[in-house]
């Protein structure tokens, strides 16, 4: 890990966090440089053969996130969404990776090493809930939010609705609707 | 993929297969209303709320329906996030708010499980600034809180003025553990080096201040694990302070060693990170000696070991199997193309030897071959800085090619390291020996480290310590002598070490004091059970051994086997070794049936027990030679042959001190069987290693050139014999007692063959001090009536008949009947009985001798 790539991610999330929009665009293939590098290490370390678990590569993902606490956030609203849109986007685009790996075309994305497990999410298609979680968040802006939160950092109900500022009670109801919603958005037509 | 769902902006297709409207963000907001208030009803009542709710507006009930619907295949879906992000990792303790009666500054670090604040007194009573490390919220799993508290632990054994001190603990109104430590307001120890631009000494000076700390806390079994720059804090006035015992290992039995969980999977530093740690094999001090290595280098060059690089696994393949750069030509790599300044060059020059060899003695891929403690690697700079020879040297394998090195410089650097082992030894060993049965692993692979360098196959090592060691041990060993007057206990283990070092060398006297010191020690202090008093008897044993005392020896390795016994301690290693030890004497005695039986049962032992080849090639040579003792060749051959093979595969090419047994006991069971050809090439072989691996007078060279020597008797070559012969007396002198059996043997070989050439005269006198050592000394019975008919020969070649006679009648008929070695001796008496009577004219007497 060459500090440089580390004082770059402190720089772009610092720019981020004040508003500059591209500033996401251009950290994202670092986080990924970074994720790649850990994921090498920690297969290093997996010595018993198994294969990585993704919880523990995106673990590591987070707290290099975590690292960067000299970035001052406006609030932790902003910190926790850009957790979660992070996370959200190295899935993504991993998973868009390797589809097109398995296709054969050529989805100009960071493709990571082969040996990082592929999350497989439990039987949901990543890029299908991405895709609808957008247009979600073109629906509801808040609820959005609320399902990025919630799935992509797993915090709680009550987590949420005190970063979020907001009842225990409505982050329940979104959430409830805004699964439906998604549900049926997956359900193959 | 869901290709097909395309969406226009801010808009939404509604229900697949349905109205085929849109659905905007207002629109959007009315459905949810009315969805989430029918998934309150249940099942007829959903339907009526709905249309009701709906009022008429087709589309929407439609849209509400079809996701109402949806629930029942709902399930988990989602539920089960990706990642679980911890809350209270990013939500720091407020600034101001109180733990105990400090108040919260501001944070100041975040670890693998908590972060750290700074704080102040909270009561005004007096000023005073710590740091305090808190468990993150959410983060308190047993897990987690028990490595916490072991952290606080360990800082709490941890009173040293170059670490951080522990000051207080406590748990948080909200349950969470915490410790306040000393706050270090410093800079990283890289940084403050190249800061106040430090001198190369007062770079090391530096760093050896921090050594102390580190090897504190081995002393307390702990293991840092995470050394680097970052955890060196030095402050304004110079002061190293050691910090982050966050993944720091007590070592303790009652744990899974080193067990890496998956909360250890944080951030860690791989250019710090030691071979074995990147492979994920157990962890030891070896590991920090490894990254002090790497951070004396970053000091001495201003950069890491391994080129920078952004693949893992290119950093993991450096970290394992690149040598690194020598530090004085990475400065020179530091410059570019440019012509080296001055500065450089000077810089160069002081780093050039002695600081390249620790640094990179330090960093040695295996950590068996790095420094034993970093108390070594500390004196180590410390006699650099004074000007004296350093321990670290080359790598081995370089050493071994190069074709010549003066003996001292190689005797003086390997005998100081034997001296240092000792030493350092010594300080860790209380600790080791007395509060983990991990440690006394490690106490014991110090042990055999010492014991396998005193007796190292490198010529050149064993050379050095042969020659110039022992004033340094004898040293060592007054300085214990003094130093540990009231650990009475200490001081018998280290005798007990310090004697095998002795024995390895060949100083037995020194060893039997040694170990009769530590025996008796042993006794006073430790109950009749402690395996360390078996140990110690075994020891004496194979020391009485080699001095030839074997009477002396046999009580005591009965009674360690014994003890052995009784503690139901013998399935291991060193019970198998009383028992082939003791064969052998009884071997020695001719009760060969008891002898048998014994090596037989140490072997079965020795074949349970991992990582004991070189103990079961003994048993297998021992065997082969009782075999052959009692005629039976082919059996002879056979438990040879496999204790060849073992002790081959074991040395690796290289010249190998057990090898040459092999081969030498080989050639003398083809001597045995006539093949005098084969034999003499196996001998030769055996002499030519004996000569590599023991430049100096050497008694094992001895041996090999008297075996050659009678060889080379029985084929006619008595010239060749004779010069055998003479060298190996002339060995014996030279490093034996002179009423040592062995110097007997080669008085009495001399004596033999020196009438052959006419030399008759001389050799009497041989044969008669041969026969008043083995009179003397009567392990071996039939040596006697050997010597005896040499002496006869001797006596018939002077035309003395009258005095030969007597000798050479009476000696054949006791070797003739001898059940061991002497059997093979009478058919040379007989011959001496034909020669006599042949000279004598006696031919009427003859008859009875020819065949």
């Amino acid at each position: 890990m060459s500090t440089s790539t580390s004082d770059d991610v402190t720089k772009l999330l610092h720019d981020w966090s004040q508003g500059d929009t591209a500033a996401l665009e251009k950290l994202i293939p670092l986080v990924f440089e970074d994720l790649r590098q850990i994921a090498g290490r920690l297969f290093q370390r997996e010595t018993d053969g198994h294969t990585l678990q993704p919880t523990a590569l995106v673990s590591e993902v987070y707290l290099r996130l975590m690292d960067q606490r000299k970035v001052h956030w406006q609030n932790r609203e902003q910190f926790f969404g850009v957790a979660a849109l992070l996370m959200r986007r190295i899935l993504v685009d991993y998973a868009k990776g390797r589809q097109a790996a398995k296709r054969g075309s050529g989805i100009p994305t960071v493709q990571l090493d082969e040996m990082i497990a592929v999350p497989e999410l439990r039987g949901v298609d990543v890029v299908a809930l991405d895709e609808a979680l957008t247009r979600l968040a073109e629906l509801d802006e808040r609820q959005g939010r609320i399902v990025e939160m919630r799935f992509f950092t797993g915090l709680s109900n009550e987590e949420t609705a005190d970063i979020l500022g907001i009842s225990v009670t409505t982050i329940k109801r979104e959430w409830r609707t805004a699964k439906l919603w998604l549900r049926r958005e997956l359900s193959p037509s | 993929m869901a290709a097909s769902r395309v969406s226009g902006r801010r808009t939404i297709r509604g229900e697949p297969g349905g109205s085929g409207g849109t659905v905007t963000p207002e629109r959007w907001q009315q459905i949810k209303v009315i969805l989430d208030e029918a998934l309150e009803q249940d099942g007829p009542e959903r339907a009526g709320f709905i249309a009701a709710a709906c009022q008429g507006d087709e589309e929407l009930r439609r849209e509400v329906e079809s996701l109402a619907a949806c629930e029942t295949e709902i399930g988990d879906f989602i539920e089960t996030p990706v990642f679980r992000i911890r809350l209270d990792e990013v939500e720091p303790l407020a600034v101001g708010e109180r733990i105990g009666v400090w108040r919260i500054v501001c944070e100041i670090g975040r670890g693998g499980m908590g972060a750290v604040y700074l704080a102040e007194r909270a009561d005004q009573e007096f000023e005073q600034r710590v740091a305090i490390k808190v468990v993150r919220r959410g983060m308190d799993t047993d897990e987690i809180v028990r490595r916490f508290r072991s952290e606080r632990q360990i800082l709490a054994h941890l009173d040293h003025p170059n670490i951080a001190k522990l000051f207080d603990g406590g748990t948080t109104e909200d349950g969470r553990p915490y410790f306040v430590m000393e706050y270090v307001e410093g800079r990283p120890i890289d940084q403050f080096c190249a800061e106040r631009k430090l001198a190369v000494r007062e770079r090391l000076e530096l760093f050896r201040q921090a050594c102390s700390a580190i090897h504190f806390a081995h002393q307390n079994l702990i293991v840092h694990r995470d050394l680097k720059p970052g955890n060196i804090l030095v402050t304004a006035d110079g002061v190293p302070k050691l910090l982050d015992f966050g993944i720091a290992k007590l070592l303790d039995p009652t744990q899974e060693p080193f067990a890496l969980t998956r909360l250890d999977l944080r951030p860690m530093t791989p250019e710090y990170a030691s071979p074995e740690q990147v492979r994920g094999e157990p962890i030891t001090t070896a590991s920090d000696v490894y990254a002090l290595g790497v951070l004396l280098y970053l000091l001495l060059t201003g950069q890491r070991p391994y080129r920078p690089t952004t693949d893992p696994q290119a950093l993991v393949d450096a970290i394992c199997k690149t040598e690194p750069v020598r530090p004085s030509s990475a400065i020179a790599r530091a410059e570019e193309v440019k012509e080296p300044s001055s500065e450089t060059r000077l810089l160069r020059r002081q780093l050039a030897g002695d600081l390249d060899n620790i640094v990179l003695m330090a960093m040695r891929k295996e950590p068996q071959r790095r420094y034993v403690s970093v108390d070594q690697l500390s004196n180590d700079i410390e006699r650099h800085l004074q000007g004296l020879p350093v321990v670290a040297r080359k790598d081995t394998l370089a050493y071994r090619t190069r074709k010549f090195v003066g003996r001292h410089k190689v005797a003086v650097p390997l005998a100081a390291a034997a001296l240092l082992l000792i030493v350092g030894f010594s300080i860790t060993a209380t600790l080791l020996w007395q509060r983990a049965e991990r440690a006394r692993e490690r106490s014991q692979a110090v042990v055999t480290f010492l014991v396998d360098l005193s007796s190292a196959p490198d010529p050149k090592l064993s050379h050095g310590v042969d020659i110039t060691a022992r004033e340094l041990l004898d040293r060592g060993v007054k300085k214990m002598d003094q130093s540990f007057t009231g650990q009475p206990e200490l001081r018998a283990d280290l005798m007990s070490t310090m004697g095998t070092v002795y024995l390895n060398l060949g100083s037995w006297d020194r060893a039997k004091q040694l170990f009769e010191t530590a025996l008796d020690l042993h006794r006073k202090t430790l109950g009749k059970n402690d395996p360390r008093i078996a140990n110690d008897l075994h020891n004496l044993a194979s020391t009485l051994r080699y001095l030839g005392k074997d009477s002396a020896a046999e009580p005591l390795v009965y009674e360690a086997l014994q003890l052995q016994r009784q503690r139901g301690d013998t399935r291991n290693i060193e019970y198998a070794r009383g028992l082939t030890n003791l064969a052998a004497i009884l071997d020695a005695k001719g009760d060969f049936d008891q002898a048998e039986r014994l090596y037989k049962e140490g072997l079965v032992i020795k074949r349970t027990l991992p990582n004991v080849d070189r103990d079961i090639a003994i048993s297998l040579n021992n065997l082969g030679k009782l075999a052959q003792t009692r005629g039976d060749f082919p059996t002879a051959g056979k438990y040879y042959r496999e204790s060849l093979a073992i002790r081959s595969k074991l040395a690796g090419g290289q010249p190998d001190p057990d090898v040459a047994i092999a081969l030498n006991n080989l050639a003398s069971l083809l001597q045995d069987q006539g093949n005098l050809a084969d034999a003499e090439i196996d001998y030769r072989e055996s002499l030519a290693l004996r000569r590599k691996l023991y430049p100096g007078p050497n008694s094992k060279v001895a041996g090999s050139l008297s075996n050659l020597g009678n060889l080379l008797q029985a084929r006619g070559d008595f010239a060749g014999a004779e010069s055998c012969f003479r060298e190996a007396l002339s060995i014996a002198d030279q490093t034996l007692p002179p009423d040592h059996p062995s110097r007997g043997v080669f008085l009495r070989n001399l004596a033999s063959v020196l009438p052959s050439e006419g030399k008759a005269a001389e050799a009497e006198p041989l044969a008669r001090e041969a026969l008043a050592i083995f009179r003397a000394k009567p392990q071996t019975p039939w040596r006697i009536p050997d010597t005896e008919s040499v002496l006869g020969g001797c006596l018939t070649a002077l035309g003395r008949y009258q005095e030969a006679e007597p000798l050479l009648l009476g000696s054949y008929p006791i070797l003739l009947k001898d059940k061991g070695d002497g059997a093979k001796h009478a058919a040379e008496a007989r011959q001496r009985i034909i020669d006599l009577y042949t000279a004598w004219g006696k031919p009427e007497r003859l008859a009875a001798y020819r065949t």
